[in-house]
């Protein structure tokens, strides 16, 4: 007889307890499954076909398919580059303000301010162009970053555990709860720690959280697990800190975009593509 | 009789690669084989997952569409039952941090199904099984059970469900969530003592 069934004959607490943890094993594993409902591979399929249909429609009109000439396309990409750059950075600088009035708010244009000039419509209640709703907030700059996430970690390769002798056979293990992920080599028999999914969320968290942003949204990929799509907003002066940062998470697919002068006092949408390296 | 069930499993596994070269060649007809083959344990994954019938159909859908889209460049390394899983445990666990889910949980207070019940064995009862009286307090255990389901954290859902109510091994759960050993049976633990803690009562 073993030691803790020994202790089950004679520690109460404990022999109840047992006794409702093998009851709530027992109704769970007398769960019978539920049937899927009868239509089901037909609305797979009929989404499947909604799909393919979106597919065709979007190689339809691909430039490959109607042979779009590459110079062509890469031409027409700068024009709309060029049109883009120079509507967002305009060679000179303007004051833009909204002036309110009889309820209809009036854009008003001035290239000469003097320093009277601006303190006194610092002073009047107007609203720049960028904080249409209230007074002290610009809307942020967006940027967009592609990550490819780096897994590996320091360690060494060490050799996989027997199960038996590190668990022995019991139902409940009592080894302390960890976040790691192995990747096990079966002909060396050796298994490696390599960044989980939980390890890149909580570093992301981290992340955030030292540049006081605020995260709007985050998508896990659904196959492999790890983050793949992050939406945060954090402070124009934290965007330097916040790419440093992001060394100890991956590599940056492309230089990171860099902010326009002035724009320190406003905040920075960052929208993140994260891929897990292959 | 593990000899026979791993016999068993090794020729499922024989004839999802099968398919799925068949599928790779062009025979869409051999996916319908996939989802027919999995569908049943695949929707009750979602729906204990879940605790709602009309999300885990909506899941389950989503789940195989994934699996339609990404089974090309499937490349026989792990098998393709703990593939599709991990896809599933995923796409559930997306949808509970999901916004509008939750909106909808918590807004709308859905109540859990009839068709939830249907999986629940009334056993163990004096008064026999199927009784009126027999079957409303299964239900009502297993509401209770259901709703304490879902108000573990996914990690500790997911292997709650995967081992205590679908059955699969200690192996297959590791290949599916990427657990060391360990950590699946604390996390298991925990689950089942928040469990036992949530309805100690009426076990």
């Amino acid at each position: 007889m073993s030691r803790v069934t020994e202790h089950l004959h004679v520690c109460g607490d404990c022999s109840r307890s047992h006794e409702a943890l093998k009851s709530l094993i027992i109704r769970m594993g007398n769960i019978r499954p539920v049937e899927a409902p009868d239509d089901l591979l037909e609305k797979i399929n009929d989404r499947i076909k909604g799909q393919s249909i979106l597919d065709r429609l979007r190689e339809a009109l691909s430039f490959r398919r109607i042979g779009f000439p590459v110079e062509l396309a890469a031409f027409a990409a700068s024009a709309i580059l060029l049109l883009f750059f120079f509507n967002f950075f305009p060679p000179e600088e303007k004051d833009i303000f909204l002036k309110p009035g009889n309820g209809k708010a009036e854009l008003v244009m001035d290239r000469d301010s003097s320093p009277a000039q601006t303190a006194e419509n610092q002073s009047s209640p107007v609203q720049s162009v960028d904080s249409p709703s209230s007074e002290g907030q610009t809307n942020p700059h967006r940027i967009e970053i592609k990550l490819a996430l780096s897994l590996t970690t320091q360690d060494e390769a060490v050799p996989i555990p027997s199960q038996n002798a590190s668990y022995g056979n019991s139902l409940i293990g009592s080894t302390p709860d960890d976040i790691y992920l192995w990747q096990t080599d079966n002909d060396k028999k050796t298994e490696k720690r390599v960044i989980s999914p939980d390890e890149v969320n909580l570093k992301i968290d981290e992340i955030v959280l030292s540049v006081e942003g605020k995260e709007s949204s985050r998508e896990n990929d659904d196959v492999s697990g790890y983050p793949a799509h992050l939406t945060l907003e954090i402070p124009a002066v934290n965007y330097r800190r916040f790419i440093t940062r992001l060394d100890g998470l991956g590599a940056l697919q492309a230089p990171p975009p860099t902010l326009p002068e002035g724009s320190e006092n406003g905040s920075v949408l960052i929208q993140m593509d994260l891929a897990p390296p292959q | 009789m593990n000899d026979k069930l791993d016999n068993s499993k090794s020729q499922d596994q024989k004839d999802d690669f099968t398919l799925i070269r068949a599928f790779q060649r062009g025979e869409k007809a051999s996916f319908d084989a996939l989802v027919l083959r999995y569908k049943d344990r695949i929707f009750n994954l979602c729906l204990r997952f879940l605790g709602d019938y009309h999300e885990a159909e909506d899941t389950t859908q989503d789940v195989f569409l994934k699996t339609y889209n990404s089974l090309k460049r499937f490349r026989f390394e792990s098998s393709f039952f703990t593939w599709l899983y991990r896809i599933a445990v995923n796409s559930c666990k997306n949808k509970v941090k999901s916004l509008e889910y939750r909106f909808r949980k918590t807004d709308a207070r859905i109540g859990l199904s009839d068709e939830i019940f249907d999986g629940f064995q009334s056993e163990h009862r004096e008064d026999g099984p199927g009784s009126p009286a027999s079957d409303l307090e299964s239900k009502e255990i297993m509401n209770l059970l259901q709703k304490a389901i879902n108000s573990l954290p996914p990690d500790q859902r997911s292997v709650v469900i995967l081992r205590d109510i679908q059955g699969l091994s200690y192996e297959e759960i590791t290949d599916i969530t990427g657990f060391k050993l360990g950590t699946l049976k604390s996390r298991l633990s925990r689950a089942r003592g928040s469990l036992r803690e949530k309805i100690g009562d009426i076990l």
